[in-house]
């Protein structure tokens, strides 16, 4: 960890020379105007940067964990593997993503956890993960779906980022989180000055003001041990209305679940990671017949205590970031918070 | 570095049909290349993928005891599209394996105990290598009495045939082997073995449900039973002090079995099971495996039943 995290400040007319250093060395990848941040795309220049997004509607573990992912080509007729993705692809660029929301950088911290951790490392998205710094914007505007301060994340919070941006009245604050964060800006160095007592207090009180657009719904620690009890009557009725198409799990950027699966064409075929969803009625279906979650009550539970009850029991974490994804593009407009009210009031 | 998502290649030396329904088959595995063999080292109750490019992985118990030198064994029914492929794989095609996956029965507190091992069904798999581990020469000091209870639905079900033979007359075990329904096989005198006395039904009132026969005198001895495994279980088990017990079959066994010993005296702590549950990844990354905050193929697939009490019932 970085002994000193530096306060710095950037003017916005120097933005774009900014830009142009760090492109030098990096790609930069950003919600993007064209795009209308839908996801994270590679940047050219810096007016392509859509600055007003509340969120992108993809999370940013595609990043790193993309909906569909070659482990390793083969030849069936030769019944060999031939090289891994991994081993074939040079990645010699590193990487920059630009103008992270707090929660997703957050929630990469949780990924790690499964793919990063040395037990054993998921070289796929390691290999990325090495490659990449994240710059996170911290939100000034946060919309009316986030809850990210239920969850133990924050419009400023900094889990996750090498470097977080305040956008403050004509320049940007610029913190500095992790020596790698410290690296990616030493190029631009001479555009940056230190922030000064008056930098400081503008900042805080812009993020006071965010800080209170945002209410706290529910506590989550106190929610983890409400959910031990695993019979409780609301899972009776919580998932009726559940159509079980995934959507909030493929949306949600801490829901890391996925299928392997062979593809062949001919003699050449690869072994494909897909993304995959709990609220799917297959995913626990066995050769046999049995399904331990047979209907779709069984099915919202394991989402639910996996992100609430189950992740903070073997992770520590709870694998929920307040985003509201699942919130906004729910089909039938379930919203996690008030089963997350709901749980909460029942005694 | 190592991708644990790439199989290693391993060579079918041999491919045994176990049960008469001709749908459980035994796969002899050898690496093809010599590190992979070094690297895979193992214990009883540790499952691995097995791979077919083109059709998928599935995960399968080691059947092979790592006191058996140069080759694996898996015990595989057919079952789906990867099992159904692997029913076809012909003696000298090369598969893949990843592996060894998984935690392993507690071979370590089980030493100085005695082992009382339960199994029914094709699920015997891990429960043959525990047994091949315990009456290995230079381990067999380290364990007590070890008595083994393996039920199938017909005696053409029942896998290991000859080595069940060959447990039954093998001394210091005690083998009891029970069918649900017996057949004109099931009896002594076309399956003769030297220590059998002829054949006599056992009393049929009360119980009603033993026949058979017995080695030796009584019931202490092993010996063949009809009746589903949680009956004789109840006529046979042995004290349940100083016992450690294993436990892998079919739910509807598992379900009957656990509250016959617990009513023996058997602790939740003494009792160990192996679990299944639909897998992938088999290294606790996708997210499919769980039960509540453990994942069976990382965290297990043994579990005490006492770790499993604790866990939410969901499998
Ligand atoms: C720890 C463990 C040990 C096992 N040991 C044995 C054994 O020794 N012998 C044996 O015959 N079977 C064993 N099984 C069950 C075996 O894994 C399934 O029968 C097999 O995966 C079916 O694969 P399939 O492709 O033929 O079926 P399909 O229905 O086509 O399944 C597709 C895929 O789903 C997954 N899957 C489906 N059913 C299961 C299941 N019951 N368990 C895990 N994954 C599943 C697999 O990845 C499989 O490739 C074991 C399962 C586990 C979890
Ligand atoms: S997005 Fe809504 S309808 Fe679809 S699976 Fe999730 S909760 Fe159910
Ligand atoms: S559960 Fe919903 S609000 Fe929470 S991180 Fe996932 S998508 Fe965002
Ligand atoms: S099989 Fe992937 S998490 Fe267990």
């Amino acid at each position: 960890m970085l002994k000193e995290k530096r306060n710095l400040m950037l003017y916005k007319q120097d933005f774009e020379k900014f830009f142009r250093l760090l492109s030098e060395t990096f790609t930069i990848f950003g919600p993007s105007k064209t795009d209308g941040s839908r996801s994270f795309t590679k940047i050219d220049a810096s007016d392509e940067i859509a600055f007003d997004y509340e969120n992108t509607k993809m999370s940013l573990k595609e990043f790193f964990f993309p909906q569909t992912e070659t482990l390793f080509f083969f030849d069936t007729e030769k019944n060999e593997v031939k090289q891994t993705d991994v081993e074939t692809n040079k990645h010699d660029k590193q990487n920059i993503l630009f103008g992270v929301r707090p929660c997703d950088a957050m929630s990469i911290s949780f990924l790690d956890k499964v793919f990063n951790a040395n037990n054993p490392q998921d070289l796929y998205y390691t290999r990325r993960r090495k490659s990449t710094r994240i710059v996170s914007f911290a939100c000034t505007n946060p919309a009316s779906t986030c809850f990210c301060t239920s969850v133990g994340c924050g419009p400023d919070s900094e889990t996750g980022a090498d470097i977080i941006f305040f956008e403050l009245n004509g320049r940007y604050f610029i913190k500095t989180v992790t020596p790698e964060g410290e690296k990616t800006i030493k190029s631009a160095e001479k555009l940056l000055n230190p922030a000064t007592k008056n930098d400081i207090e503008e900042k805080v009180h812009l993020m006071k003001t965010a800080n209170s657009n945002l209410k706290k719904i529910f506590d989550s620690g106190n929610l983890q041990k409400k959910l031990d009890n695993f019979n409780a009557p609301y899972w009776g009725k919580l998932h009726r209305k559940c159509l079980g198409c995934g959507i909030c799990t493929y949306l949600c950027p801490t829901c890391h679940c996925f299928d392997i699966t062979d593809e062949v064409i001919k003699s050449n075929g690869r072994r494909i990671r897909t993304w995959d969803s709990c609220m799917f009625s297959l995913f626990t279906l066995h050769a046999s017949g049995h399904n331990p979650r047979p209907t779709q009550k069984e099915r919202m539970r394991q989402r639910i205590m996996h992100k609430f009850n189950y992740a903070p029991k073997y992770y520590g974490k709870t694998f929920c970031v307040g985003c509201g994804r699942c919130v906004i593009y729910c089909p039938v407009n379930m919203d996690i918070r008030d089963v997350m009210k709901e749980i909460m009031e029942e005694r | 570095m190592n991708n644990p998502y790439v199989p290693m290649p391993v060579r079918i030396s041999d491919i045994i049909t176990e049960n008469e329904a001709r749908d459980i088959k035994t796969f002899k595995l050898i690496f093809e290349n010599k590190e992979d063999e070094k690297k895979f080292s193992f214990l009883p109750g540790q499952f691995a993928e097995l791979s077919i490019l083109g059709f998928g992985e599935c995960p399968i118990g080691i059947a092979s005891s790592p006191t058996e030198d140069g080759f694996l064994l898996f015990t595989v029914k057919r079952a789906g599209v990867v099992t159904t492929r692997l029913h076809r794989a012909e003696i000298g095609e090369t598969i893949g394996i990843r592996g060894p996956l998984g935690n392993t029965y507690p071979i370590q507190d089980m030493e100085g105990h005695n082992v009382l091992i339960i199994g029914g069904g094709f699920a015997f798999t891990t429960l043959r290598s525990t047994i091949k581990y315990i009456l290995e020469k230079r381990n067999r000091g380290s364990f007590k009495d070890l008595t083994v209870i393996y039920g199938a639905r017909n005696p053409g079900e029942l896998i290991y045939k000859d080595e069940l033979w060959q447990w039954e007359k093998q001394s210091g075990m005690k083998t009891y082997i029970t069918v649900d329904k017996g057949d004109k096989n099931w009896n002594p005198l076309t399956l003769p073995s030297p220590r059998c006395p002829p054949p006599y039904p056992p009393p049929t009132s009360g119980g009603g449900q033993r026949r058979g026969y017995y080695v030796g005198e009584g019931l202490k001895e092993g010996g063949r039973y009809e009746g589903f495994v949680p009956t004789i279980l109840k006529e046979v088990a042995p004290s349940p002090k100083d016992t450690i017990a294993l436990i892998c079959g079919p739910p509807i066994m598992i379900k009957f079995t656990l509250p016959i010993l617990t009513n023996l005296g058997f602790v939740p702590e003494s009792i160990f099971l192996s679990l299944e549950m639909r897998m992938k990844c088999g290294i606790g990354k996708c997210g499919r495996c769980n039960i509540g905050h453990k994942y069976v193929c990382k965290d297990g697939p043994v579990f005490a039943y006492a770790e499993l009490q604790r866990l939410p019932n969901e499998y």
